[in-house]
């Protein structure tokens, strides 16, 4: 494991970190989930609200775009106070720490023609999580080749 | 077929139309922020376990499972919870506690990679190809079957269907990759909770309840069969509506297909390779089969109203089939705004199906055929846009396989043949090669070809009169017990006459010397987040569950 190329990737990861932490709070899927529920939620509110008897008598007697309406606009806020209180670039940076480096711990070193291309992998794998910066870290790209 | 067209107005459309934007929003987005090829096909593992866990239970949640469940709700009634509590729970606690620590620790990339480290490189490769070939195969189906729904519902023809439901799904992976693959899927399986649930619950006011719901099966039918799950199923006196004892429920359905599904199944596995860790890997199929269990509630209770609701549903008519129960009672009870939604949710879940296929089959192609064995050594970049490439080819591919389905009178019948050909011979090699150190690298190639040929050869025995194995359903599933069987004999055989691999090599990829577990780990041990506790949970509640619906 060079240390050269150790600290090149550190350097890389730190640049890349700013980029990961805005493509993961722009990603966060619990913003999609958000704002497609309240938009819908409202749509279906405003269909509710003008049901005619007819609508309502098909569905049994419920008046089903009101409440599912009202629910997908509960579900919807609910997915975007969660997504905006705990961003995902916050809780990638934080959560569970230490637990990447673990994978391998402890296992003695492969050898042999596999080890060599599971060898990259492996040293990603064994340095602490804060190096790794961030969302994006891991191996760098083509590293699998061993 | 007119008089089962929808009454689609603008609010319908728009609700579409939002959907389709949004779709393509992710696409677009993604790409600016996709730069490496592991982005691309792994998200980069950096996904926390609840949201790789809600992609893992999503992938599974396509149409043809909430369509084809419902069928069978209505076909064989609460006897179709097995097909969860028996086939899919204890099938992802096991993905979970034993198989991930090789998946994950190994650091493959794809369920055939590990194949090469396990064994070799011709197995790898045949793996590879007939992986590819599944994978393109179920893509198509699934464009098939939404075409058919397309046609059904808003009379498009089936060709106009394919092919817009394609252009979408190939603009949504190219540009974004597994991130937007995944992310839609998420989306997806919101929106068809969002339409199932208030449709379940319609549909249940209208009968009078769950109550009301089994006096009306009972009157229907004359007796209660739709209503029990084990009765009538002593083997040699079977008097069940599935027509099967427990032997075949727990053995061949619980067994070899739910768990070679489930753990082999690389649209599946690939969820979880997506986590940041192995620890979130692992929970990544235990959270997921906490929605797992309760998915009947939204597929067989709504299969039991439309049997009892829609006339003449499982008869002659066509348009009457079993497989349009959901359909159906959404033209019988929704109001246009939810009968858009509802129209979302299943197109939605059609295109998630198609576009997980399709994005399995292009890391397979780019990372397990083309980098190894035709263009190595090329620049990150390279293998960037090979993958896009290959994207755009298995669309078109299954486009083209779309027409094979059109040939099958039930599109289940199809998908289980698929599954004994491609997952029941590789699943016999996948636990014989954890748990067996010995087992050699030509035993995993010899015995995945015998096998694959014994499915292939049971179901063209059939065809050319050979022998008689009942249903095509039927047939299909002793094909899969065939390559089984075939494939653990021919693998034991071989071993016995090749060398085994150096021990020294199996590092991490065999039983006893798999990553070291989890629970060791000082932030694992919060309890709700330990594998174990995860998994305990989610057993002991189904058995609750199928002690309450026996």
């Amino acid at each position: 494991m060079p240390d050269d190329k150790f600290i090149a990737e550190s350097e890389k990861a730190e640049q890349e970190a700013h980029r990961n932490a805005r493509a993961a709070n722009l990603f966060d899927v619990r913003r999609f989930i958000g704002g497609l529920f309240v938009l819908y939620g409202l749509i279906l509110l405003v269909m509710g609200i003008g049901a005619s008897d007819a609508d309502v008598d098909k569905a049994a007697g419920v008046n089903v775009n009101l409440w599912t309406g009202l629910a997908m606009l509960l579900v919807g806020a609910f997915f975007l106070a969660w997504a905006f209180t705990r961003p995902l670039s916050k809780e990638l940076g934080e959560d569970e720490p230490g637990e990447g480096d673990r994978t391998v711990k402890g296992a003695p070193a492969p050898v042999g023609a596999d080890a060599a291309a599971l060898r990259g992998s492996q040293t990603t794998s064994r340095r602490p999580r804060r190096d790794r910066g961030g969302p994006g870290g891991g191996r760098p790209p083509g590293s699998e080749q061993g | 077929m007119d008089e089962l067209r929808l009454d689609v107005n603008f609010v319908d459309y728009l609700i579409l139309a939002i959907y389709f934007v949004a779709v393509l929003g992710i696409g677009f987005a993604a790409k600016r922020y996709i730069k490496t090829s592991l982005d691309y096909f792994l998200s980069g593992r950096s996904l926390p376990a609840w949201i790789t866990g809600l992609a893992f239970i999503s992938a599974n949640l396509g149409a043809l499972e909430i369509l084809g469940m419902a069928a069978n709700g209505a076909q064989f009634g609460v006897y179709t919870v097995h097909y969860y509590w028996i086939g899919a729970i204890p099938a992802m606690v096991f993905l979970g506690i034993v198989m991930m620590p090789f998946y994950y620790g190994s650091r493959v990339r794809s369920v055939p990679e590990y194949l090469r480290l396990r064994f070799n490189k011709p197995t790898h490769v045949f793996n590879s190809l007939s992986f590819a070939l599944a994978t393109v195969l179920i893509a198509g189906v699934n464009l098939y079957a939404l075409a058919l729904v397309l046609k059904l519902l808003l009379g498009w023809p089936i060709l106009l269907g394919i092919v817009v439901s394609a252009a979408i799904v190939l603009v949504y992976i190219t540009l974004g990759g597994l991130s937007s693959a995944i992310y839609n899927e998420v989306l997806q399986f919101f929106i068809i909770l969002a339409a199932l649930v208030p449709l379940t619950i319609v549909g249940l006011v209208d009968v009078g309840g769950w109550d009301g719901l089994k006096d009306r099966v009972v009157e229907m039918q004359g007796n209660d069969a739709l209503l029990q799950s084990w009765d009538g199923t002593a083997p040699g006196a079977v008097d069940n509506p599935l027509g099967a004892s427990w032997i075949p429920i727990v053995f061949g359905l619980g067994f070899v297909l739910s768990f070679g599904y489930w753990t082999t199944n690389f649209a599946e596995v690939q969820r979880a390779l997506s986590a940041k860790s192995l620890g979130a890997a692992r929970r990544t199929p235990l959270i997921g089969a906490y929605p797992k269990i309760f998915i009947p509630a939204i597929t067989v209770i709504p299969g039991l109203i439309a049997l009892v609701t829609i006339k003449g549903l499982g008869g002659d008519d066509p348009n009457m089939e079993y497989n349009n129960a959901i359909p159906l009672l959404m033209n019988e009870y929704l109001p246009n705004g939810m009968l858009g939604l509802a129209l979302v949710g299943l197109i939605a879940a059609f295109m998630a199906g198609v576009a997980a296929n399709v994005s399995a089959f292009n890391t397979v192609v780019t990372y397990d055929l083309w980098e190894p064995y035709v263009k190595s050594d090329q620049s990150d970049d390279y293998y960037l846009n090979f993958g896009r490439i290959a994207t755009v080819a298995g669309i078109l591919i299954g486009i083209a396989t779309a027409l094979i389905a059109s040939g099958y009178n039930n599109i289940m019948d199809y998908i289980q043949l698929l599954f004994s050909f491609f997952n029941a011979p590789l699943f016999a090699t996948f636990i014989i090669g954890m748990f067996w150190k010995r087992m050699t690298p030509w035993a995993g190639f010899f015995g995945l070809i015998a096998g694959t040929l014994a499915a292939v050869i049971a179901h063209y025995g059939v065809q050319w009169g050979w022998w008689d194995l009942g249903s095509d359903q039927a047939a299909a599933f002793w094909g899969a017990i065939a390559a089984f069987v075939v494939d653990a004999i021919v693998s034991v055989a071989v071993t016995f006459v090749t060398r085994p691999k150096p021990v020294e090599e199996l590092q991490n990829l065999v039983y006893g010397m798999a990553a070291v577990d989890d629970d060791e780990d000082p932030s694992e041990r919060v309890w709700y987040r330990r594998p174990y506790t995860l998994a305990a949970g989610a057993l002991g509640l189904t058995a609750i569950l199928s002690f309450i619906f026996a």
